[in-house]
Order: structure tokens, then C-alpha cells, then sequence
């Protein structure tokens, strides 16, 4: 089954999820250990090409041009949205050829943790642009296996973190539905921007 | 005879892949491949040893076709030689496993080649005592298989002369590289590899013979001048005195050698005695070991050293065949040994059958200026 | 990220960092059972040896050819591998740390032409990515990469006592016996060196392990053979990391029976993800510097690899543990004929060749793929023969030169080009005449 009817509209469904990943700098350059690589994205079915350039800062996102890129992701669009979603794991993708990857594996490793955050965010996106039709229904099964920090700071931090996007996900479905969680993720990446010593990551 | 008449003679003798002397023995010729193959095991069974080159053989095609152009070019040329019919009066071989290239040659003339026989050897790869139990019943195998195929005996009496006329032979290579190792030298470095590979090709009393008119001869010839530079040569096999000619035109001295076809690899003085083929083994084995005994490389590197002091030189060349994994080990393993101890050092490369004369010519130039020569 | 809560060498965290991720990714796929049985096993014997290493016990350091038995039946004793850092950098680390060593090692004045399994464990070597060792012993095959690396390791800890193996090229008892006899000697050598006193218990129970790992493999072999083979071709190639590293461990035992049960499981109830057009069988160096390729060859072509030469584990035998003889002789067989490459290229030729024909057969496959990595002078001396004996069975065969740890010499892109061509131009239409005809 399609969910997009052509390349424009994958263009503007999963290209501009993509286009918010500027505002959420530095959280999705966190999200891949601040490494300085190149994902090119080439899907088909509609096809759409991007690269989401982690050496700029903010994270710069192109479309259409065909680069090696450092790493890269071979999918249908309906494969990839549906990682997006998590309703395909990447993991069990990956070994069952329904996403291709290419790169060193060091490099791959650090992009896999875009793909254990994006399905916190883009049910979120899609419902602001209007298409809370491509929300899936269907279990979201488990994206990874147990990711165990040796660091006590960490373990603590991401339970605050955890009753954080609780309370932001109780927020919207309850009290204030119109919550735009891009924002307050950009948000975020700013405050933590501007604690960081340098007050600038990158 | 004169120096050049005979160097000329011998000359000519490594240019030809049908040297008369074993067309025209009429006895059976049966080639071999390195230095850990006993001549003399072949002379006592009447046979002609001839250590195979590719010398005046241009084309490696058919080499190249069976073992593919990543390989040795030696051994490429060695086998498109036999393949080619250069060999046609060759009533055998006999390999060893000295390394990939060669066993892999042994592979292709086995299954391509006319030859009636094949043999094999292998041979341990360190000088541990345990495994010299092995080399010996290897040659022992190898005698009896040449026994069958060539209906001869091999006796103690057939080996024990044939140690003699091969001890021969050997004292005048060393007689002779004295003369080469001289200040000032009566001999280069590319006339006594022509002796030495001489000595490869002929039967040891005919060698002896010349060797003597020659010994003779270089008493009273001019010493060679306007040296600018004393150095010794190591590494893999090399078979063609072009190579070390293009060196000692710009006024080297190759005042030494340690490589197969020069003076190593002709084993040590072997010992006549009631058990001559233990004898043969302990010399063959026990040589200046070549870059293939693993656990070697101390006893080469002294041998390198004590080369270098006897021969008062001032550097060392390193040469090697492209592709020779075994021989660009042991160039690391050099200049490894070098930095503790700085000597200093030229690695070249190279292909053979080709003598590249002008990049020769160039990089031991750099390397003379390096010594301040 | 730190190993044992300490900060290491940046390739040892890279690795550990990818490893971790890796088995995190992969655990969310629990039909995944063969790769994460390697992972997980090869994250607990590099965990082993950094334990090891931290309490300061001793390190024997060996080259591909030679395997680990002797080493764990001595105890608390690190095995180190000399390519262990490229296998790991490539497979599970940044491929741009193997070429890094690759170039270190050739900076150092280590031979370009060498094997990149050897020059980036030379690298590692130089930079000092591994415990020092009390003693190194080695062993002469596969081939003359090993001859050299061994010279290279002794030279570069000169100090350090060695003890070379000398395997001859034969395949008969008398040179079974000849090696068996070597390991013999080579116990009271590493007594010496290791200070730990050989335990012949232990020895037994480690050839029991091997015993166990062999008919998993064994197994495993059989289950890959079927048609389609679902078990991911990427997998093929790891009986050699096995071997090398971790043959008579737990952990090897854990691998080959996760693999095994894996390949069982899909044989038997899995799905197929992509339709298998040509099965081939890949007779060189599997592409370790990309091996998600293995991923694109089956979703793009429908190419399978069911078996290659690094998979291939040769049913030569299990180890006799009833004396010290029977054992040493069964270790010795097993290293020199059932190690992959060590089996194929030791003897002459014929040995590879017959494999091949062998492996052709019984996986049912339509072709083979000779990726020639460069260094393997023992392969491409063999390539003549080679060609025409799969050109008389009328097996297309494909041959190429590239760099099994290098992705330099061919790219990603120029391997492609060859594995499509070869297999939409050369081998289907080679089946679909077959099937006309038939």
C-alpha cells in the first residue's frame, strides 16, 4: 500500500519532517553523538533524496542532490515511514533488507538513536501539518534492546526525562491538543545551547 | 684464458635457456627451484642439476596466464619458460615449498607441463633441532622417487663424490669472492654474480676447471678503481648481473652479497662422511637462512652484519621482486633493526626480467649523496 | 565510551561504542538469534581479554593460521590474534580506523603488497592497541602473509621468545603427525613463557568444546545449504573469526550453535524477505569493508551467498580426547585442515579446487565468486587452473581483485557494477537457457 501519492507529497510529508530538524539542533546532533557525517536518505516509491548534513551547525537539511554521503539509507518511502513511526523497528529492517544501509558500521551505529527518537516526534509533526491520517494504527513494537548507561548523571537525568515527555504527551492530549512539540524541542535545544560553556555546539 | 674471455663465456651461459652443457651431457636434466635442493643428490644419481632462471626468456605470457600478473615475475618467467618449450630438454623438476609463487608454479607445470617428473619438497621453516629429522627423510624420499623414476642408485660412495666435486666448487666461489671483497677489488659485483650463477648452471668439474683459469687470471688483472662507495647487497633471489651493473655504474662496489644465486644459498661446506645425505641436510638446512624460516630473521640480520663489517661497507641495498611478501617483510624487519642500530639503507623493487636502469641509476645516486660520497 | 569503566585507545572505544549499539539494535529483533549470538559472544570475549589485560596476566600473541586451544586450556591467559583489530574495526568498529592501521603499518615500512588482514594488525601493533605479549607463536599457513607477519611481530618485540609452527604442504599422517608433534613441543615453550602449567583436564574439556562447536557448524552447514537460504548471507563468513579467535571458548561454542539454530529457525518457518534468484558460492575474502553489501546483493540481485571459503568448515574429524597423542593430532588436523584457507591453500591447488566443486554441488549453487583479494598470492597463483576447471564444469565464474579490509583498491560502486553484470548478464540468462532446455 502507498501512503504518498507522489513525489511531492513525500516531499512535503517526510521532506518536511526532515526541514524541522534545523530547529531541533543540537538535540539531533546529541542524538548522533555529535558526529560529523553526512545520512543521505535515497527512497523510492515516490522517490525523495535528501541529505541531513551533521557537520554544519544548525544541521542542514537538502534535497535532491546526489552526494556519497557518509552514511546512507535505501528504502521504499512507505518503509521509512514507517520507521518513522516505529512501527518498523530499525533493527529487524535492517536484517530483513526492508531499509539498506551503507557506511561504516561506527558511523551507522551513531544515526540509529535518530530513529529511536523520531517516532516521539513525528506522530506529533504529522498531526500539526494536518495528516493525523497517516498516523498508523498498530503496535509499536519494542525499537531496541535494553540501552544500559554506566553513568549514575545519565540514568538519573533520563528519568527526569521520561516524566518530562509524560507531562509534555498529558499536555497535549488533555489540556492544550495545539502543543507544538517541534517548538518546544527547539526550545530545549536552546536552553541547552546556551548552558553548554562554548554556548554554541558544532 | 682471460678474465673477460671467460666472464663472456659465462656471460653467454646465463643468456641461454639451453646452456650446451646440459643439452649435450647426456645425462637427464632435472631443474629445481631453490637453494634447499642438494645438487649433489642429483649429480650422484647421474643426473644434470640445473637451478632454474628465466634469463633470456622475454615473453612470461603463458605465466602470467595460469598464475596471474600479482604474482613473483620470476616465477612467472620460470614457468612460461618450461610452458614455452625453453626447457624442452628437461627430463624433470623439482620444487619446493619456499613460498606461494613457487608452489603455485609447481601446481601449473604439474598439471601443464610435458615434464616426466615432478618433485617436491618441503622443508621446515626454522632451524629448531626437533624439525631437522624431517628435511632429512625428505631428501631421503627424494632420492628414493628419483631412484625409481630414473632408474639409477644414489649411493653414499655417488654422494660422497659428489660432495667433493660440489665442496670444490664452492671453495673456488669463495677464492673468487675474496678477490671481489678486496680493497681494491679484482672482481664487481656483477662478475661474481655471473660466476655464481655459472656455477648453478654447470656440473661442478667443469665450473672448477674455469673457475681455476679464471682465479689464475685475476692475479695479475687490473683492480678495478674510482670507487666511490663500498656496499653490500641483500634480499630475494636475483639471477641477472644487469641489475647490479646498472648499480655499479655509479661508482659502487657491491663488496658483498647475501642473496639466492650469489654466494648464499650454495649451503655450507658439507662434511664427507659414512652418512653423506645427513651430511647434505645439516649444509642445506643450517645456510644463511632465506626470508621464509619464520623464526630466522636474528640469524640473517648477524649474517647481514657480519657481511657489512668483513666487507668494510659502507651501506646496504635491499633488493627485491615486486610481490614477494617474504622478502618485503624482511625489509621492514630491517629497517626496523636500523633504527637501533643505523645503517644506512637503499630498498629497491623491482620486476624481473626488466632491468630498470635509468630509476636504478637515479635512486643509488640519492643514496650515494645520502652517504656523502 | 570506556571498556571496564576505563578510558582506552579510541579504536578499542569505537569498537566497544558500535558493538554496544549494535547489540542494543539488534536485541529489538528477536528473530535475529544468529547475529545476536555473535555479538553478544564477541562483546564477552573482548570483555575477557580487557579483564585479562587490566589484571596484568599474560598475552600470547599468534597469527591467523594458528588457533587458541592451547592457549585456553592454559588458563588465565590472553589470546590475541594479530588481526583481531582489523576484523573488528571493519566489522563492528570505523572502517576508517582499519585503513588507518593499514597505513600505519605501511608507514612503518611494512610491505604494501602483505595482506591488510596482517598490515592493520601490524598497525595495531605499532600504535599499541594490544596487552604486550610474554611469547608469540605462529604457524606458517595459510600463506606467505603469515610467514612475514610472524617475522614482523617477533621483530617488533624482539625480545619476546617465539615458536613457529611449520606445517608442511602435504595432506597425509605422516604430516599430521609431524605438526600434532610441534604442539607437543610447543606446550612446555609456553608453560615457560606463560607461567601457567598445561592442565590436560582442561585440555580435554577444550577439545570437548571444539568437539561440540564442530557439529553446530556442521549443522549449520546443512541448514544453509537448503534453497532459498534465509539466514542473511552476511553471516556466512564468521566460522573464521571463530576459528582464529575463539575456537574451544564458550563463546565459540555459543556462536556456532546460535548460528546454527538460526539458520534451523528460518530454514524451517521463516519468511522471505526477497525473491533468491542466483545462489554463489564466494571462493575468496568475504567484503569485510562494507558488509551491508551482502544486504544489497540479496534485496537487489537476489544473489545468495549460502557458503564461502571463510564459512566453510571442513568435516575433517572430531578430536580423539582419549590421550595427549590423539588430542595433539586432533588439534593439529583441525588447524591445518579445517581452518578455512589454511585447508584450501596449504596443499596444492587441487585441494582449493575440489573444495570448490564440492561446495558448488552440495549448496546448490549456480556460480562462483572469486573476489581476489590482492595479497592472496596463493589464490591468484592458482587462478589459471582455477578458470578452466570451472570453464570444463561449465560453472560461470567471476574474478575480480579487491581488498578484503581495504575499500580503496575497489569501491563500493565498481563491486557492484561487477556483481550485477555478472549476475543479470552472465548467470541468469546462463539458468534461464538451462530451465528452457530442461
Amino acid at each position: 500500500m502507498a501512503y504518498f501519492r507522489d513525489a511531492q507529497e513525500a516531499d512535503l510529508v517526510i521532506g518536511g519532517f526532515l526541514r524541522t530538524f534545523p530547529r531541533m539542533d543540537p538535540l539531533m546532533r546529541e542524538a548522533v553523538g555529535q558526529k560529523k557525517m553526512v545520512l543521505k536518505l535515497e527512497l523510492a516509491d515516490p522517490n525523495l533524496l535528501a541529505e541531513i548534513d551533521f557537520r554544519q551547525f544548525p544541521v542542514e537539511v537538502r534535497f535532491g542532490t546526489n552526494p556519497e554521503g557518509t552514511i546512507a539509507m535505501t528504502a521504499s518511502a512507505d518503509h521509512f515511514h514507517q520507521l518513522l513511526l516505529g512501527i518498523l523497528p530499525i533493527g529487524p529492517a535492517v536484517n530483513n533488507k526492508q531499509i539498506l544501509l551503507r557506511g561504516s558500521v561506527a558511523n551507522l551505529m551513531a544515526g540509529v538513536p535518530l530513529f529511536y527518537l523520531a517516532p516521539a516526534i513525528y506522530p506529533f509533526f504529522l498531526e500539526s501539518i494536518g495528516r493525523k491520517d497517516l498516523i498508523l494504527p498498530g503496535p509499536r513494537p519494542r525499537l531496541h534492546g535494553e540501552i544500559r548507561s554506566e553513568d549514575t548523571m545519565t540514568r538519573i537525568v533520563s528519568v527526569l526525562a521520561f516524566l518530562a515527555g509524560y507531562s509534555l504527551g498529558f499536555l497535549k492530549k488533555h489540556l492544550a491538543p495545539k502543543l507544538d512539540l517541534v517548538a518546544a524541542l527547539e526550545s530545549m535545544g536552546k536552553g541547552l545551547l546556551s548552558a553548554t560553556p562554548a554556548g554554541k555546539q558544532g | 684464458m682471460e678474465k673477460t674471455e671467460i666472464l663472456n663465456q659465462w656471460s653467454a651461459l646465463l643468456k641461454s635457456s639451453r646452456p650446451e652443457s646440459a643439452v649435450n651431457s647426456g645425462r637427464p636434466v632435472v631443474g629445481y627451484f631453490c637453494s634447499f635442493i642438494p645438487p649433489e643428490l642429483l649429480l650422484a644419481g647421474n643426473l644434470y642439476p640445473l637451478r632454474l632462471t628465466g634469463l633470456g626468456v622475454d615473453d612470461s605470457s603463458s605465466g602470467d596466464a595460469y598464475l596471474s600478473h600479482l604474482t613473483c615475475s620470476f616465477v612467472r618467467h620460470v614457468t612460461a619458460a618450461v610452458l614455452d618449450g625453453h626447457y624442452d630438454y628437461l627430463a624433470g623438476q623439482i620444487s619446493v615449498n619456499t613460498c606461494d609463487h613457487v608452489r603455485r608454479a609447481n601446481d601449473v607445470l604439474v598439471a601443464k607441463s610435458e615434464l616426466g617428473y615432478h618433485g617436491f619438497l618441503t622443508i621446515p621453516r626454522s632451524f629448531r633441532e626437533s624439525l631437522f629429522p624431517w628435511y632429512l627423510e625428505e631428501l631421503t624420499r627424494l632420492k628414493a622417487s628419483l631412484e625409481s623414476h630414473f632408474q639409477v642408485r644414489i649411493t653414499d660412495q655417488g654422494l660422497n663424490q659428489a660432495i667433493a666435486q660440489t665442496n670444490q666448487a664452492r671453495e673456488r666461489i669463495k677464492s673468487l669472492d675474496l678477490m671481489r671483497r678486496a680493497d681494491p677489488p679484482r672482481l664487481s659485483g656483477a662478475e661474481l654474480l655471473t660466476i655464481t650463477v655459472a656455477a648453478r648452471i654447470l656440473p661442478p668439474w667443469e665450473f672448477v676447471q674455469t673457475a681455476d683459469h679464471l682465479l689464475s687470471a685475476l692475479k695479475d688483472s687490473e683492480p678495478i678503481k674510482n670507487i666511490r662507495a663500498r656496499l653490500v647487497l641483500t634480499g630475494g633471489p636475483l639471477d641477472d648481473p644487469a641489475f647490479i651493473r646498472a648499480i655499479e655504474s655509479q661508482g659502487v662496489h657491491i663488496a658483498g652479497d647475501l642473496f639466492c644465486f650469489g654466494t648464499r644459498g650454495l649451503g655450507l661446506e658439507v662434511e664427507q662422511n659414512d652418512r653423506p645425505l645427513e651430511s647434505l641436510a645439516r649444509a642445506y638446512l643450517y645456510q644463511t637462512p632465506c626470508a621464509r624460516m619464520m623464526s630466522e630473521f636474528p640469524r640473517r640480520y648477524q649474517d647481514l652484519m657480519n657481511l657489512y663489517r668483513d666487507c668494510r661497507a659502507q651501506g646496504v641495498i635491499f633488493q627485491r621482486i615486486k610481490f614477494c611478501q617474504l622478502w618485503s617483510g624482511d625489509a621492514h624487519n630491517l629497517r626496523h633493526r636500523f633504527q637501533e642500530n643505523p645503517v644506512p639503507l637503499l630498498v629497491l623493487d623491482r620486476e624481473y626480467g626488466t632491468v630498470s636502469t635509468g630509476q636504478i641509476k637515479t635512486r643509488v645516486q640519492a643514496f650515494l649523496e645520502k652517504l656523502g660520497a | 565510551m570506556p571498556i571496564l569503566g576505563k578510558a582506552r585507545q579510541q579504536e578499542w572505544e569505537t569498537v566497544w561504542k558500535t558493538l554496544s549499539g549494535m547489540r542494543a539494535l539488534f536485541a529489538g529483533d528477536p528473530e535475529e538469534l544468529g547475529l545476536n549470538t555473535l555479538l553478544d559472544n564477541i562483546q564477552q570475549f573482548i570483555l575477557e581479554q580487557f579483564r585479562k589485560a587490566d589484571a596484568g596476566k599474560p598475552a600470547v600473541w599468534y597469527n591467523i593460521g594458528y588457533g587458541p586451544p592451547l592457549i585456553y586450556a592454559l588458563g588465565d591467559v590472553n589470546n590475541v590474534p594479530l588481526a583481531e583489530m582489523s576484523a573488528l574495526c571493519s566489522i563492528i568498529g570505523d572502517q576508517a580506523d582499519t585503513e588507518a592501521l593499514i597505513d600505519a603499518s605501511e608507514a612503518a615500512g611494512y610491505s604494501a603488497e602483505c595482506c591488510s588482514a596482517d598490515k592493520a594488525g601490524i598497525g595495531a601493533v605499532v600504535k599499541g592497541l594490544y596487552p604486550e605479549p610474554c611469547c608469540i607463536v605462529g604457524i606458517n599457513t595459510p600463506c606467505d602473509s603469515q610467514v612475514a607477519a610472524f617475522q614482523a611481530m617477533a621483530e617488533l618485540r624482539n625480545r619476546v621468545p617465539v615458536f613457529p609452527v611449520d606445517a608442511p604442504s602435504y595432506d597425509d599422517e605422516r604430516t599430521l603427525k609431524y605438526i600434532a608433534g610441534q604442539l607437543g613441543e610447543m606446550i612446555p615453550f609456553l608453560e615457560q613463557n606463560t607461567g601457567r602449567k598445561m592442565d590436560w583436564d582442561r585440555l580435554k574439556e577444550v577439545c570437548e568444546t571444539i568437539n561440540r562447536t564442530s557439529e553446530w557448524l556442521w549443522q549449520w552447514m546443512e541448514w544453509r545449504s537448503l534453497s532459498p537460504t534465509r539466514q542473511p548471507s552476511k553471516l556466512c563468513a564468521f566460522t573464521m573469526v571463530l576459528v582464529i579467535a575463539l575456537l574451544g571458548s564458550p563463546w565459540g561454542e555459543n556462536i556456532a550453535r546460535g548460528l546454527a539454530e538460526d539458520a534451523r529457525n528460518k530454514a524451517q518457518g521463516g519468511v522471505n524477505y526477497f525473491d533468491e534468484q542466483v545462489r554463489a558460492i564466494w571462493y575468496q575474502d568475504p567484503v569485510w569493508w562494507d558488509i551491508q553489501l551482502y544486504d544489497w546483493m540479496e534485496a537487489e540481485l537476489g544473489l545468495v551467498i549460502p557458503m564461502d571459503v571463510f564459512g566453510f568448515y571442513a568435516s575433517e574429524g572430531l578430536i580423539d580426547t582419549k590421550s595427549k597423542d590423539s588430542i595433539l593430532f586432533g588439534l593439529a588436523r583441525l588447524m591445518v585442515n579445517c581452518g578455512p584457507m589454511s585447508r584450501q591453500f596449504r596443499i596444492n591447488i587441487k585441494r582449493y579446487i575440489d573444495d570448490f566443486m564440492h561446495l558448488h554441488k552440495r549448496f546448490h549453487a549456480d556460480c562462483g565468486i572469486m573476489a581476489g583479494h590482492i595479497a592472496c598470492k596463493h589464490a591468484w597463483g592458482g587462478i589459471g587452473l582455477f578458470k578452466e576447471a570451472c570453464k570444463k564444469a561449465g560453472i560461470p565464474l567471476l574474478v575480480f581483485e579487491f581488498d578484503m579490509f581495504d575499500s580503496r583498491i575497489l569501491t563500493r560502486k565498481e563491486l557492484q557494477f561487477e556483481l550485477r553484470r555478472f549476475v543479470n548478464e552472465i548467470v541468469i540468462p546462463q539458468k534461464q537457457r538451462k530451465a528452457g532446455k530442461s
